[in-house]
Formats: structure tokens, sequence, C-alpha cells
């Protein structure tokens, strides 16, 4: 009852997680949920369905983090977990080129699934692992092409460290102001009225206005 | 009676009461029907002549066979229930207070007494027990079992526990010490009462031996006062939370006895007088150490005396005890006041004139405790070394202890560390800190006292001084074993708020059952009345030309509508929730068939051939280790899940989509519980998903084709959360089972 009457009056955003096996995003989501890292002792019981309440602009928003199966046989089933998607965090590893090859076919197939209608933000994980002057400028070849992948697929791209926990926050903060801002958008929309989860089609100008920002405090903080 | 509310319904409805897991068509429905009221007509034929079709299948029968089949029944469960009745009483005995009507108790009491007779051995402890109660009680409970005869609905409270602890509290009369101790004997050791009894002959035992070797040993003055701080802030801190303890038992009962309806209200009284019980525990202890206290050294007339003497030196301790004595006072107040408000009837006011009395005796005890302990103290002080401290020293050592109490003095000292309290010089500057900083956060009492104890130990020689000190450690010393004996409540009171928490939980448990049953009920007549819309509802479900969205808000629609003709402000919020599910429950039980196959026997062929193909292709020949999967090896060990897969097994055994899914999401809560029990692992979704599919392929549920077709149609848009996830993890799970078929067909 309670937590029923709390979903109602709380804003929902559903964001789902996509990388590789291997990339890290199960220690990503638990560092933010639950600002864990550890491999031993953990009191987590699960890490695929999280939810984390938060006050962004003074609204209480609730967002549901759908992990899903990285592996490549599962593939095929994953537009099911796309549907009603307001958010998708691609995670790749900064040290290993495939994975970011990958999150380019899952941004290609969330467009095809939900068109614009989806925030996209686009994570390189354990920066901690650069090394020498890669690490100083948290840059390397492999970030340098998924930042300029980004701004072409209208996405955002962020660097993070599950481990030292840097970054994380300000990917789900910012994700999730942009997905505010893009409800808001489409409840202005009268199209989008008829379908229960309101989405849309200004995301585009939207990523534009944001992009070269979020990107340039990035680079900046680099 | 029983036929009819209970039997008949059960074999009308198997599948809404949980008997069988199978669908029932209406054929077989009828049938049962049939079967339902034969079986009522014969029940009823002793006393009416059974009439119209039946007549001649009722002559079939012998007339009293179903009253035979009631007394089968009836030991059956007899034989059955045995157990749970002993344990219970067991239980009951052991409670300090239980609740008993008057009739009950007479009985009860003339039970134990033909028990006695017929058993006639002297040295049983019941017996024992039974010859010891006060007689006064047996007159007692006859008389007034007499009236409430008359007023039989008067309930009334008997407090038998509290009699004899009263019992205690005249005497150390041999004859209720026997008393409890026989039963005792009887119940094991879980007398809370005794607990404490003994418990405070222990502590007495030990102070004693204490007092007589305390004097030995005074080694590193400046550690033990240290440590003497400690302990006292413990002390005051122990007070302060036993005392938040009460409190919050105290708004516990408070919300207990308000919370429920009649029935549970009476129950929970009962719990609240456990509960208070063990306060009246605490209280009977207290009166214990007084009695033992006294006893050794003189009569009643020198409490007079002892009261004089403790006029002088009221310590902080007392402060503190009064306190707690006070909040005891108090919710010995409360309840009497609970137990007045359950007396109804004018001779049971009587009974509870006389708590009254025993109440009061017990308060007045209370007062004399809180002085008798600084009694002791100050009797001890003069008993051995400190004869010729003289009216200042004594006055400076309970300014210290005031301030001892107002302050954090542990705290502070941490950071002054350097200083030797026991030396003249460092204590005065330890002051002056002090006094500075009760300066800044303006506490004027405290910085008064402060200055106060400045001039008179600016006035002592060093001699004296540390005798003060050593005077605050034997203080200690003696505190020691009653800040033992609180901590030993505190834990004794924990444990009962757990085992009221467990009692309030049934109770829930319970409500939410007779809520579901009520609902039940009301729903079965609801529908009735339904019948046509229900009608129309199957009509259409049966048109080709309806779409399956269509299909879905219609059913919805019904709902609002039946529901809406209530008169809902009648429910709380949780019943209109429970009657909306039970409602969807039958109705969807009405049109299952129609909704889960809408295309008939096509869908039920698809079903089969899925069946088939996972048993022949896939089942067989799958084991946890295929690369099929790849399940992670760390999780063999939990294989093969079986508890998830007994609940996927059920899922056609639920009707409504709601339960569909409940079903769902709990298979996949037991695989990541299972999953996260081995070492070092949370589980995500690359664990969950191949595990998942290994259960849904190993379990090979029947129609799950439909089924993923019957809840997207009828309850995607009511999804949220993590229902929806595991609902989309399960789907994904057969979708990826179905494409690994069709690559093998293609292989092939």
């Amino acid at each position: 009852m309670k937590t029923m009457a709390m979903t109602i009056s709380n804003q929902q955003f559903k964001i789902v997680l996509l990388g590789e096996g291997c990339v890290g995003k199960t220690s990503l989501v638990l560092r933010y949920v639950e600002n864990k890292f550890s491999e031993t002792n953990q009191s987590t019981l699960q890490a695929s369905f999280l939810t984390k309440n938060i006050f962004v602009q003074n609204m209480p928003i609730t967002l549901n983090i759908w992990d899903t199966a990285g592996q490549e046989r599962f593939h095929a089933v994953g537009p099911l977990y796309y549907r009603d998607s307001n958010g998708a965090l691609l995670v790749y590893d900064v040290t290993d080129p495939d994975s970011l090859a990958k999150v380019k076919v899952w941004i290609k197939e969330l467009r095809k699934v939900l068109g614009n209608d989806v925030c996209i933000a686009i994570i390189g994980n354990k920066i901690d692992l650069l090394s020498g002057l890669e690490r100083d400028q948290m840059n390397n070849v492999l970030i340098a092409e998924a930042q300029s992948y980004a701004t072409t697929a209208g996405a955002t791209h962020y660097c993070t460290s599950a481990k030292t926990n840097y970054g994380i926050d300000d990917v789900f903060l910012n994700l999730t102001k942009q997905m505010i801002s893009f409800n808001q958008t489409q409840q202005l929309n009268p199209r989008a009225l008829n379908s229960t989860v309101t989405r849309g089609i200004s995301i585009a100008a939207d990523n534009e206005i944001n992009n070269p920002n979020d990107l340039q405090s990035k680079r900046r903080c680099c | 009676m029983i036929f009819f509310f209970l039997l008949c319904p059960a074999i009308q409805n198997p599948d809404l009461f949980g008997i069988t897991d199978l669908h029932i068509n209406h054929i077989a429905h009828y049938n049962l029907m049939q079967c339902a009221q034969i079986l009522q007509m014969l029940a009823l034929s002793n006393w009416e002549r059974v009439t119209g079709p039946y007549q001649q299948v009722c002559s079939l029968f012998d007339r009293n066979c179903l009253s035979f089949i009631m007394e089968h029944i009836f030991t059956v469960a007899k034989s059955s229930t045995m157990i749970i009745p002993r344990s219970s009483s067991i239980e009951s005995i052991q409670l300090p207070f239980f609740l008993i009507s008057d009739i009950e108790l007479k009985f009860l009491l003339e039970y134990i007494g033909l028990f006695l007779e017929r058993n006639d051995q002297p040295d049983q402890p019941l017996g024992t027990y039974f010859r010891k109660l006060p007689q006064s009680i047996l007159n007692f409970e006859y008389e007034s079992g007499k009236h409430s005869i008359k007023s039989e609905n008067s309930i009334r409270l008997n407090i038998r526990k509290s009699k004899s602890s009263d019992d205690y509290i005249d005497s150390l009369n041999e004859f209720s010490s026997l008393n409890i101790k026989h039963l005792l004997a009887n119940n094991g050791d879980n007398l809370p009462t005794l607990k404490c009894l003994f418990n405070s002959k222990q502590i007495f035992k030990i102070s004693n031996q204490d007092f007589s070797t305390k004097f030995v040993g005074m080694k590193n003055e400046e550690k033990i006062l240290e440590s003497i701080k400690n302990k006292q802030l413990v002390l005051t801190e122990t007070v302060d939370k036993i005392r938040e303890e009460i409190d919050e038992l105290f708004s516990l009962e408070i919300k207990c006895s308000t919370q429920i309806d009649d029935k549970h209200s009476i129950l929970s009284i009962d719990e609240v007088n456990n509960n208070l019980s063990s306060l009246l525990c605490l209280n009977d202890g207290n009166d214990q150490i007084n009695e033992m206290e006294d006893l050794p050294s003189q009569s009643m007339d020198d409490d007079e005396l002892f009261a004089e003497i403790n006029m002088q030196s009221l310590g902080t301790l007392t402060l503190q005890l009064g306190d707690i004595d006070d909040q005891h006072l108090a919710t010995n107040r409360e309840e009497m006041n609970h137990n007045n408000s359950n007396r109804n009837s004018p001779e049971s006011m009587t009974s509870a004139q006389q708590q009254n009395l025993e109440h009061e005796n017990i308060i007045d005890h209370h007062h004399g405790y809180s002085t008798d302990q600084s009694i002791v103290l100050n009797e001890q002080m003069n008993s051995d070394s400190i004869v010729d401290i003289d009216y200042f020293l004594s006055d400076i050592h309970s300014k210290i202890y005031r301030l001892i109490s107002l302050i954090d003095f542990c705290h502070v000292y941490r950071r002054y560390r350097f200083l030797n309290l026991v030396n003249k010089n460092d204590f005065l500057m330890f002051l002056k800190i002090l006094l500075s900083q009760s300066n800044d956060t303006n506490e004027m009492s405290t910085s008064v006292l402060i200055m106060d104890i400045i001039r008179i130990v600016q006035d002592m020689g060093q001699e004296e001084l540390s005798n003060i000190f050593k005077q605050i450690e034997i203080d200690w010393k003696t505190r020691n074993f009653y800040i033992i004996y609180l901590l030993k409540s505190r834990q004794y009171l924990l444990q009962r708020l757990k085992q009221i928490d467990s009692v309030r939980q049934s109770l829930r448990k319970d409500h939410s059952c007779t809520d579901f049953i009520i609902i039940s009920f009301l729903v079965q007549l609801i529908l009735d009345k339904q019948e046509s819309n229900i009608q129309e509802l199957i009509r259409k479900f049966r048109d080709p030309s309806t779409l399956t969205d269509e299909k879905a808000l219609l059913v919805q629609r019904l709902l609002d509508t039946t529901i809406n003709k209530l008169q809902t402000q009648l429910f709380t919020d949780e019943q209109l929730i429970l009657l909306r599910q039970i409602l969807e429950r039958h109705l969807m039980n009405r049109i299952y068939l129609l909704a889960f196959y809408p295309n008939g026997d096509i869908d039920k062929l698809r079903d089969q051939i899925l069946h088939q193909q996972i048993q022949q292709q896939l089942s067989s020949n799958l084991s946890h280790n295929s690369k099929l999967l790849n399940i992670p090896i760390k999780y063999f060990t939990t294989s093969p899940w079986p508890s998830a897969q007994a609940e996927l097994l059920l899922l056609s055994a639920y009707k409504t989509p709601r339960d569909k899914i409940q079903c769902i999401y709990r298979c996949c809560s037991h695989i990541i519980t299972l999953l996260s029990t081995s070492q070092n692992s949370i589980p995500s979704a690359d664990d969950l998903l191949p595990v998942l599919i290994f259960v849904v392929i190993k379990s090979n549920a029947r129609s799950i084709l439909s089924t993923i077709e019957y809840v997207n149609t009828f309850y995607r848009n009511e999804m949220t959360g993590e229902q929806s996830y595991y609902w989309t993890q399960f789907c994904s799970a057969v979708e990826f089972i179905k494409t690994i078929l069709n690559n093998d067909q293609q292989l092939s």
C-alpha cells in the first residue's frame, strides 16, 4: 500500500543498463545506488533490478535501473527490455575497444526501437586503469572516439570509475535532468498525450544544446 | 451449519479455495454443486423432510451417515490437533497474566481438582501448587463466577500472578516462595518474576561479598576515577534507555489496543498485560532487593530512622532511580486504568478496588525504594571506613555527583588527559575548564554548581580530596551491581518487545485473513447481482470481432462499475484493493478460458507444441553446465533451483494476470536468493537470465505462450517497477528458448 502511494506521487523513470559482461556495469550501478565497491563483503542481495530515490530540482524522482544480460547470445531478446525506457546507459571499458564497438551496435538498436524518445549516455568506465599521460588527461584514443561518436549519435559521454567513485553521480544526475526536461517538452506536445509513457521528439534539439556544454565541461575537468 | 458454511462452498468451488490447481469447467462445476446440495440435504435430513428431486437420491443413504462422517472427521482432527492445545496451555501457564473468563476459570480449577483426586499423588508439584493457592483467590473466583453467569458477557482479566506477587511483598513467607518454586518445577524455568527474584538474590549475595572486600585494593587512582566517570555515564545512559524503552513499550501497547477490532483488542490487552507484567517483574525485583536489604539489618521501625538519614544525602543516583520508579508508577497506574476499563459489572469493581489497594502497596514500596537505595549506601559508608566523615564532606560529595550527572564528563576529560584529577590543582583546573564550558553554553545552574565546588575544593587539603575520590569509587562499586541489573532488565524488555512484535504480526495476519474471507463472501453476493453484465461480457468475449485491447478495457470497466456501485466509503483502502483483487479473481475465473485462449484450439496447440519441443529437444539433455546457457561455475552448487521450478509449475493454477505475475516474481526472487547464497556474488542480469532460462526449460510449465499473451493483454499497463522487470526477464527467457528451438530446427 505504502509503496503504491509512493510510486504514484513520484515521477518514475526507467533506465536500461547496457554493456558487455566485463565492463563493470554491475559495479557501476551498485556504486551509485548503494555506494559500494567491493568484491567481498556485501549485503546487497542482487543487482539486476535496483531503484534509487533522488531529488532533482526539488522533485522526488524514482529511478528504476534495469540491468540487462550483456552476453552476445542474449542479444536477440534485447528489444524486450528497451520498451518504455526513458533513459539508457551504455557502458564500455576504456581499455577495451571491442566493448565500444558493442556500444555502437546497441545505440543503433535503441534508436531503431525507441527512436529519439530515449536519453542516451555513453560511459567509459574503469578510467582508474589508465596509466601515465592518459591517466592525467583522462583521455585516450578510445575515449576520443567515443566522444565524437556520442555527439553524432545524439548522446552524452562521461568518464567514470566505479572503483574510485569518479563521475558516477554526475552521470545519473545529468541523465535524470535530461529525462525531466524531456518529459516536460513531451507533456506540452499534444501528440504524445495518448500514450501511457509520454515522450517528445524535441530531444534532438535538446541534446544539441546540452551536449556541447556537457562535453566542454567534461574537457575542462579532464 | 458446518456443511453450509465450510464444506459445501469448498466442494462447489475447489479452485477458489485452493484445493486443486486445475481449471474447473462449467459442467464439472454444476456436478460439484449438485454433490454439495445433496450433502447439504443429507446433513439436514435429521431435522427437515427432504423434498423435491433429491428425495430419491437421499433415500439411498443412511439417515445418520453424515453425522458419522462428521464424527470421524472430528476424531481425526482431534488427534491431529492434540499437540497444539497442550503446548498453548503450557504457554498460558507460563504467562504471568492470562485472560480467562470466570466460568472458564471455575472450570479450570474444578478440573485441576478432579485431576488431583483421580491421580491422588500428593507429592505432585501441581497438587502442591493447587493446594497452596491462596484460599482467598479460590473463594473469590467462585463468587465472581456465580455473578458472571448472570451477566454472561462480562469478561474479566484475572491477574492471578499479580496476587501472588503481592504475596512476595507481604512476606518472605515460605508459603508463597514454595508455591512459586513448585510452579517453577512444573513449568521449567520461564517465570519471569522468578528470574527477577533469583537475579536480585544473586545481586545481593555478590554485593555482600564485595562490601567485605572492597577496601582491599586501591591502586591506580586516576584510572579508577576515570572509570568511575565512565560507569556513571553508562548508568545514566542505561537509565535513559530504559526510560525510553518503557515509553516505547507503552505507545506500542496503546497502538495495539486501539488498532484492531473487538476480539483483537481483548487479545492485545492480554498482550499489554504481559508487557506490564514484565514491568511489574522489574518492580518486584526492586522490592525484593528492598526487602532483602531490610531484612538482615532491622525491622520496620528502623525505616523511619533511615528516612531521616536519607534526607541529608540525596545523591544523583537516587534522583535517577526516583525517575525510574516514577515511570513504573505511571505504568502501574495505567495498568489499573486498563483493568478498570475492562470491568463493567459492579461486582468486579470491588476486585478492582482490591487491586488498587495492592497497587498502592507497590507504589509505597517504590517510594520506599528510591530512598532505601541511598540509605543502604549511606549506611555502608557509616558502618565502614567513613565514620569520621562530616557533613561538609558529604555535601561536597553529593555536589560532585550532581555535577557528574549534569556534564558529559567523560567526553570533556578525554581532551584533558594530562590532568591528574586526584591532584588538587589539576582538579581545580579541570573544574575551571568545565566552568568556562558551561558558561559558553549558558547553563546557569551548572556553572553555579561548579563555582560552589571550586570554592569548597580550594579550602580543602589534598588528603580530604583523595578521601572524597575514594568515596566516589566505593559508591560506584556498590552501584555496579545495579548497573548490571539494569542492563539485564533492559535485555529482558527488548526480548519482550520482540515477542510482542511477533504477536502483532500474527494478529495482523489473522486480520487480513478475516478481511479476505468476508470480502470473498461479499464478492459472491455482488457477482450474483451482476450476472447479466457478466453474461454480456462473456458474449462479447465470444464475439470474434472484439479486439484484444477492447477485451482488457471491458474487464476493467466492469470491475470499475461494480465497485463504484458499492458504498466505497465503508471500506478502507486496503480492503478496496483486496475487494478488487478478489472480484477480479472471480470474474477472470468465469471468462478464463475465453480470455486465455482467445483463438481456441489454435492457442492450445501452440502451447502444446512448445511444451513437447522443450520436452524432447531441451529438457532431457540439458544440464546446468551446458555451453548453451553458460551459467557461471560458482552457481552450480545451487542447481537445479528446485523451489523456483516448483513455483513456476504453479503458474497455470493462478487465474488472474496479477497472480500470474506474482508467481513469476516469486520464481525470480527464489532464484536470486539462491544465487546470492553462493559466495561473493551479487547476482546481476547476466547471472539471472541463464538460470531463469534453465529453470523454465526444466520445469516446462504448460501453456507458457498463452500466459504471456494473456498477461500482456490484460495487465501490461498496470505493471510497475520490479514486477515488470521480472516479467520482462521471463518473457525474454521464453523468447530465447524459442530462438534456440528455431535454430535447432533449421540445422536439422
